[in-house]
């Protein structure tokens, strides 16, 4: 199978039209790539190669006395950047899954990037980090309940109503069974897109991770899925430990990654970027050349 | 079993050793799993990562002591209100003031001190050391084994005003 098959003799288009890929049986995105601040080198590098940036509040902030806030060189640089490219925002500290309610300390850190950057839109991960007001130290997933579709749909809801821009939800890794529960994977992110509009970002890692640990079927899970709300694609490289693959973006992407990546591509119409996510801390690791020559690679179709 | 129940369970399993049997068979399942471990795992890991970049003296001082990984896993497993360093390095340092291990208290205040100017919550700040704090945070910043001097009544004087951003202040009076 083709990895996210670019031809050479046509970039990568900014707007992430692929329609014409597409009618020859092949389907793209655009490109983007994460930045976790404080790195006018990175950017360097990686701007003149994407189309998107994605960013996320939580990292940026800083905690203060009267809790978290974005200081204003980080705004600025927030809004250089969508100069030059489409800013998206990626949460982690909403917390949308937690029973007692989602953080509102990130949602006043969005309040404040949203007032002072353009973002097409934002996006959280379908899970929790916190109970009970603790961090847990990870994130978990929620059991594919009703009583969980209950909870998250209003919430869905009230974020599009709050910032009137779309919302997408991302799967999260597994890394503990699963409870019981009345619905497939796809099933339930089909019942949450379909109740409240919302969009999904599927993390093709992510999918691999999920199938590597406890036995997912990636065909089958796509074939399920309702792939017309699919608006983003996520691929990243992690660590394993003892027999598990770890959602740790913290590595290149794997061949496998890109072809699964390709595999919800050519599902999905309404994709409209594919982001390479690398956690700040391992950018230092990995090199900024390593990252913009990935970065070109998966434009190009060189990866795999 | 409750969603709200549920996350509760899990958080204490995640938190702490598994204090199973459990009733429930879908706990003693979590309880038992390979990725309970890797979650702690990768919660320490985090831990220490970002508690070495917020305080490296005071990391340094317990690693030369061999006591590194067991504040980690105290760390990890105490009440975490947030996931921002900033907190993450509060609370460590706290555990550390409160340690009972004079050195180790020395140092966690001063890098307690340190921290609240760098975050702009402080421009100015007298820490009390019992050890000469010259001797100690010079064999630190070298990374040489922290020899402590005898036990005395020491002052430095953190401020943004200093270059280096402190200073010793002069000895105090005997019996002070």
């Amino acid at each position: 199978m083709p990895v996210l098959e670019v031809s050479h003799d046509r970039p990568v288009r900014p707007d992430g039209d692929n329609s014409a890929d597409r009618a020859q049986g092949r389907a793209r995105s655009a490109v983007g790539t994460t930045y976790g601040g404080h790195d006018p080198e990175l950017l360097e590098a990686v701007l003149p190669l994407v189309s998107y940036i994605e960013v996320t509040p939580d990292t940026l902030a800083v905690q203060g006395p009267d809790g978290p806030s974005l200081p204003a060189h980080v705004l600025a640089e927030l809004r250089d950047i969508s100069t030059q490219a489409t800013v998206i925002v990626h949460g982690i500290g909403l917390s949308i899954g937690t029973v007692t309610g989602p953080s509102t300390d990130y949602l006043r850190l969005l309040d404040t990037l949203l007032e002072h950057v353009d973002v097409a839109w934002h996006s959280e991960h379908l899970g929790y980090t916190t109970v009970d007001g603790q961090f847990l130290g990870t994130m978990l997933t929620l059991p594919r309940t009703d009583e969980a579709l209950d909870m998250l749909c209003p919430r869905v809801e009230y974020l599009q109503n709050r910032y009137g821009l779309p919302f997408l939800l991302e799967n999260v890794v597994h890394l503990l069974p699963d409870p019981d529960g009345a619905y497939t994977e796809a099933a339930f992110l089909n019942q949450l897109t379909g109740r409240t509009g919302c969009g999904l970002i599927v993390d093709a890692y992510n999918l691999r991770c999920d199938a590597h640990n406890y036995g997912l079927d990636i065909d089958a899970f796509l074939t399920e899925l309702h792939t017309d709300a699919v608006q983003e694609v996520h691929i990243a490289g992690g660590a394993t430990r003892g027999s598990l693959m770890l959602d740790v973006h913290s590595r290149l992407v794997a061949p496998e990654t890109m072809s699964v990546a390709q595999a919800i591509l050519d599902r999905s119409p309404q994709v409209a970027v594919t982001v390479y996510e690398v956690m700040r801390e391992a950018v230092p690791v990995l090199g900024r050349p390593a990252i913009a020559a990935e970065l070109l690679a998966i434009a190009e179709g060189g990866k795999g | 079993m409750t969603l709200d129940l549920l996350q509760r369970q899990l958080l204490q399993l995640v938190k702490c050793e598994p204090t199973g049997p459990f009733d429930d068979a879908y706990l003693n399942e979590v309880a038992a799993c390979e990725g309970l471990l890797a979650i702690r795992d990768i919660a320490r890991s985090w831990n220490e990562f970002s508690v070495a970049r917020m305080c490296p003296l005071t990391c340094r001082l317990l690693e030369q002591r061999g006591e590194l990984a067991a504040a980690i896993a105290a760390l990890t497993a105490a009440e975490q209100p947030s996931a921002f360093v900033e907190d993450l390095a509060a609370l460590f340092l706290d555990q550390q003031v409160r340690s009972g291990v004079v050195i180790v208290a020395d140092v966690a205040r001063f890098e307690v001190a340190m921290l609240s100017l760098c975050l702009g919550r402080t421009t100015s700040e007298i820490v009390e050391w019992h050890h000469d704090p010259d001797v100690v945070l010079g064999s630190l910043a070298a990374s040489r084994v922290v020899v402590a001097s005898p036990v005395g009544t020491y002052r430095t004087v953190v401020s943004l005003d200093l270059p280096g951003l402190y200073r010793l202040c002069d000895p105090l009076p005997e019996g002070r």
